[in-house]
């Protein structure tokens, strides 16, 4: 799922039809989950896709859609660290007032300009799956509480891979 | 059964009319528009659904049934027509309570939901109807739809469908995706591909029977076939996709072979509008006979429109 953004965005629109991205609404995301289907979400949203490459190895702010949806579906949460994103597209900046001419929330620049990735290895980790028990209820605490926990693991994956990662 | 049909002439209301007689109803039609050739078991009366000749329908037949065509395509709406499917819609719900109708099949249309890019993909009865202030040509449309899901709490005694219908394509070459398609040269805006969602005349207008048999109650969506790109619509249609710049559109449209499409129209060719049938499906058992493709070369080979 990608961001509604790319709907609105010509050429990007059309590659979305075409590779059969459809938009990250929380419609969707309840749609699959009740379908049974495997989904993938990244819960920092752009925020994650901004950050530099000096930055690559940290988490920006999680939402919080994705911890309600996995209570109210019942369904349980891998967590996943991504590790060489940062490398594949070495951000320097992002220019902002470009994006919002373009109807995008930034423009990345790297060192060779173009945000076009890089051939680098990536390398992913999975976590032990984790069973968030609630009735779908909570308040915004508690389910931050969720959030936090989830993130940690995550960030716990993405520490103990920086080693492994260095070596490939 | 006695069923009122109105908008009968019409492409989709002859089919439906045709199907109804099939199953031994007898047809009452209402349209402005003459239907010469009407089979045996259909009668048409030619006159405005606003006008006392089609309340004097309603008082002298008692028939049980309605089906409501309320769908103007919006590619040729003309001014004074804007307010023409709410002001009808109202009129024939008068006539049903004053005359007794216990059954009632209003169909919409499913561009209702407008395209825009934040829309989810698969919409739902219970979403609201967006995007009109681009498209102002539709406002009429989700106006009559929404005042005919009043007829629910409003007219409790008889059982009120609305059906919110997918683009509809067939061998009679007539409708709002068939205008589109008409031409050799077909425009869509350049950067984007949006789905389309369509199905056979004929299962549109089985799909109405069915509802009818059934005794809805409540909105449902209907559509057939899994939605295509417009690109391949277009390609598997044998024409050819002019891919213009959504600035140059408005400039090109009803010039240089294109056809004229109001400027609203250019949402729907950025975003899909694709509906969810799975409540009209899971009750009525309704299944499409015709697929994507089949429909596709079923308007390939038909006739020329009138």
């Amino acid at each position: 799922m990608a961001d509604t953004f790319i709907n609105a965005v010509p050429f990007l629109s059309e590659w979305a039809t075409r590779v059969g991205q459809i938009s990250g609404l929380p419609q969707h995301a309840r749609r699959l989950l009740e379908d049974e289907r495997l989904l993938m979400v990244f819960p920092e949203g752009t925020r994650g896709t901004a950050k530099l490459y000096k930055e690559r190895h940290s988490l920006v702010r999680f939402g919080t859609g994705f911890v309600r949806l996995a209570i109210e579906t019942r369904s349980p949460i891998v967590p996943t660290a991504v590790l060489g994103g940062g490398e594949a597209v070495p951000t320097v900046k992002n220019l902002y007032r470009l994006g919002k001419l373009f109807g995008m929330p930034y423009v990345p620049i790297t060192p060779y300009l173009l945000a076009v990735p890089l051939p680098v290895h990536i390398l992913i980790r999975f976590g032990e799956p984790i069973y968030l028990d609630g009735t779908g209820q909570e308040n915004d605490k508690q389910v931050h509480e969720m959030v936090e926990f989830v993130k940690a693991r995550i960030y716990a994956l993405i520490e103990q891979g920086k080693q492994r990662y260095a070596r490939l | 059964m006695k069923v009122v049909v109105t908008g009968i002439a019409g492409r989709l209301g002859r089919l439906i009319a045709l199907e109804l007689a099939a199953e031994g109803h007898t047809v009452l039609g209402v349209d402005k528009r003459p239907w010469p050739e009407a089979p045996a078991g259909v009668s048409v009366v030619e006159t405005d659904l606003r006008k006392r000749p089609a309340e004097d329908l309603f008082r002298t037949e008692r028939p049980e049934a309605l089906v409501h065509l309320s769908t103007v395509t919006h590619l040729h709406v003309a001014e004074a027509d804007h307010r023409m499917s709410l002001g009808s819609t109202k009129a024939v719900m008068d006539y049903c309570d004053r005359y007794a109708v216990t059954r009632a099949i209003f169909v919409g249309r499913h561009t209702y939901y407008g395209a825009t890019a934040e829309s989810p993909l698969y919409h739902t009865e219970d979403e609201p109807p967006m995007a009109n202030e681009e498209f102002p040509e539709l406002a009429d449309l989700v106006a009559a739809d929404l005042y005919a899901g009043s007829a629910l709490w409003r007219y409790p005694r008889m059982d009120t469908a609305v059906l919110r219908l997918c683009y509809t394509l067939g061998p009679s070459r007539h409708g709002t995706l068939a205008e589109y398609l008409r031409g050799p040269k077909v425009p869509t805006v350049m950067g984007f591909d949006p789905l389309f969602q369509f199905m056979h005349e004929q299962d549109a207008a089985r799909a109405v029977v069915v509802a009818l048999s059934h005794s809805l109650r409540g909105v449902y969506n209907v559509a057939g076939p899994t939605p295509l790109p417009v690109s391949t619509l277009i390609q598997e249609t044998g024409r050819e996709q002019i891919a213009v710049p959504e600035a140059l559109l408005p400039l090109l449209l009803g010039r240089l072979g294109l056809p004229r499409l109001p400027r609203g129209a250019i949402s729907h060719l950025k975003h899909p509008i694709v509906i969810d049938t799975q409540a009209f499906r899971t009750r009525t058992g309704f299944t499409h006979r015709f697929d994507e493709y089949d429909t596709l070369q079923a308007f390939c080979e038909g006739g020329s429109p009138d």
